[in-house]
């Protein structure tokens, strides 16, 4: 069952609009870094970066509200519901986590790339739940 | 970028008066005039109250929060990021000598880098006048070895000039007037005077527009400068000469014409700029122009077109749900009469108010000093291709959801027919109707003018009626016909689809009535 959830969460989440302005996000973002390789832009940049995947989920509202809708009318556990939403956000995390730690490892600045993926993860775990709040 | 802070430091009071106005009149007047039989009479402007509403929405929304917490970290990353350089541009002239600094204050010659052959020129702007003839004072002093004299023209005359300032002569034109008496009594000092040709001196230019002596640049090819040599008075650079003339904080401009050490000026250049406005070096076949205005370099104008298209693809992203939540308002107020331009423009100033309150700590913390103008430029720009976006998106939204409504028809024509005429005419017409059915008509004769109502049920929905009135009068010889029609609901229909009925209505009644006068 969770394959088919899984399957289904990262269709919705590709072929939703976000994903297209959160690989834009991704592009401009990691030439600005490349191009002005100080702290406070990757600082700056990685905070951007949750709000480009929270802008993201937005303008995927309506889908979203009626995949967790139909989720929860199936009468389907909150865990399943979590794992759903987790598996939407990380999809839209992994252009993002790649693209930076291919740039933070061009910079050589591999300790940057780590303390970012462990930012991305975190922010996938403890963002399902407010995200179920809102839409639900 | 000084420009643009001075302009801000204009236009902050400016901005902080127009917000304050529309604070306190958005807290002032609260609706539109309304009778209370307790309370008293409320002033109201239904349009500042709309705008208040806009602003408000727009400020609990969370996509404009998104939009501005986006703008603000772009902002202060571009400010920070940002490096700026001295503007500089190559001249195609090659000097004679390797290096001129210009400055239009005085600047006293211990101030001055150090070299070891130079020659410092104080153009003294302040006339001295003598009988009926003013003269302008230029003091010179010079360190110049043999081996820096060349054959050219401006070598062997400065050379002249120089070892006359050199031996404490006073230097003065052949064609002047002066004397040693005069001399004495200008500088109360006595100095050796010398009647030189400086004809060759006064066209003396050392770089365009920088000329040997007075000048205060070139206007439209016309060089700004004394032509006549009999006015100047060339004095050598005595202590007690510059003491007496006040030069301190008086009209002067300095130049330093260098022949050495130039590498560590151009090494130390901030130190040097801090003091000369502008400086020019010998390089080689042309000649660079170094000022101290400061320009963005091509790293910070790229980070700001990365910035803008960062702002942009977020702004593209979230705007579409402030959109809607406006769209929800304006669906409400399209019943009331509100016309989607107006509208338009209401969400595109509550837009320019928002953002400017919204600025406001940005425009402090630029007048303080904290963040340089580029993140105002940022945020500035950021809002335009919001302000486009969301008048774009709007726009395309209502022009494709709701119609024009065209609510009365009026022609003239030269026949008329008799009222009841009409009447029975239009009521043989509509009993036969496919989509109304007729529930009342009836005539009125007024003093001026004839009115026929008409009301109709539309037999497609359950309790849509359309009223019309069309009014008769005489204009001239000729009679009018003015047709209005009002359609209402219980039901809850679209305001597109209220639209199409009433204009059904209006087509069958103006068409119908033409046949009728004409039968």
């Amino acid at each position: 069952m969770y394959r088919e959830l899984a399957l289904k969460s990262v269709k919705l989440s590709v072929s939703g609009r976000g994903m297209v302005y959160v690989c834009l996000y991704a592009l401009a973002s990691s030439m600005y870094i490349i191009f002005s390789p100080l702290s406070i832009v990757y600082i700056n940049m990685v905070v951007l970066s949750l709000l480009a995947i929270v802008t993201s989920i937005l303008s995927d509202k309506k889908t979203l509200h009626q995949y967790l809708s139909v989720l929860i009318l199936s009468g389907m556990r909150k865990r399943s519901i979590f794992f759903c939403i987790r598996t939407y956000i990380s999809v839209r995390i992994i252009p993002l986590a790649l693209v930076y730690t291919i740039c933070f490892s061009y910079l050589n600045l591999y300790l940057v790339a780590i303390v970012t993926d462990i930012i991305f993860v975190l922010f996938t775990l403890y963002s399902a739940y407010p995200i179920y709040k809102v839409f639900k | 970028m000084a420009m643009i802070i001075a302009v801000l430091r204009i236009l902050l009071p400016i901005i902080l008066l127009f917000v304050g106005i529309v604070i306190y009149i958005l807290s002032r007047y609260r609706g539109f005039i309304e009778e209370d039989m307790i309370s008293e009479f409320k002033l109201i402007s239904p349009a500042s109250k709309l705008l208040k509403n806009i602003v408000t929405k727009a400020f609990l929304s969370t996509e404009i929060m998104l939009i501005l917490l986006t703008m603000y970290i772009l902002s202060l990353t571009v400010a920070y990021a940002a490096t700026f350089s001295y503007s500089s541009q190559y001249l195609e002239f090659q000097p004679e000598y390797r290096l001129l600094m210009v400055s239009k204050d005085f600047v006293p010659s211990e101030v001055i880098p150090k070299l070891y052959h130079y020659i410092i020129v104080y153009q003294i702007f302040k006339e001295f006048n003598l009988g009926n003839t003013s003269y302008y004072i230029l003091a010179i002093k010079c360190s110049l070895p043999k081996s820096c004299i060349g054959n050219s023209t401006l070598m062997k005359e400065i050379n002249r000039i120089c070892t006359y300032v050199s031996g404490n002569y006073t230097v003065v034109d052949v064609s002047s007037s002066l004397n040693e008496e005069h001399v004495f009594n200008i500088f109360k000092t006595s100095l050796s005077l010398v009647r030189v040709d400086l004809s060759k001196l006064v066209d003396i230019e050392l770089a365009p527009g920088i000329y040997f002596v007075h000048s205060i640049g070139v206007i439209g090819g016309l060089s700004l400068r004394i032509e006549d040599p009999s006015k100047i008075l060339v004095i050598p650079m005595l202590n007690n000469i510059l003491d007496m003339l006040h030069l301190q904080g008086s009209d002067v401009q300095t130049l330093v014409i260098g022949f050495d050490h130039v590498e560590d000026i151009q090494a130390n250049i901030d130190k040097v700029l801090e003091v000369f406005d502008y400086i020019v070096v010998n390089s080689g076949e042309k000649a660079l122009v170094i000022s101290r205005s400061f320009v963005p370099t091509s790293r910070t104008l790229l980070g700001l077109t990365l910035s803008f298209a960062i702002s942009m693809i977020i702004i593209y992203a979230v705007s579409g749900g402030f959109v809607e939540k406006m769209l929800d308002m304006y669906r409400d107020l399209y019943i009331l009469g509100i016309p989607k331009n107006f509208f338009k423009s209401a969400v595109i100033l509550g837009l320019i108010i928002t953002f400017s309150m919204a600025s406001l700590p940005l425009v402090i913390a630029s007048c303080l000093g904290y963040v340089n103008g580029i993140a105002l430029l940022n945020y500035f720009v950021s809002f335009v291709g919001l302000a486009i976006l969301t008048s774009n998106r709007i726009r395309g939204i209502i022009k494709s959801e709701y119609a024009e409504t065209i609510g009365s028809y009026t022609y003239i024509i030269d026949t008329s027919a008799p009222l009841d005429t009409l009447i029975n005419c239009i009521k043989d017409m509509l009993l036969r109707d496919d989509f109304f059915t007729i529930t009342e008509i009836e005539g009125v004769r007024e003093e001026r003018f004839n009115v026929i109502r008409i009301e109709l049920i539309y037999k497609k929905a359950l309790s849509t009626i359309a009223s019309v009135e069309i009014y008769i009068d005489r204009v001239d010889s000729n009679t009018r016909y003015n047709i209005v029609v009002d359609v209402w609901s219980l039901e809850d229909l679209s305001p597109l689809f209220l639209s199409s009925i009433q204009r059904l209505v209006l087509s069958k009644i103006s068409g119908g009535l033409l046949i009728c006068i004409e039968s």
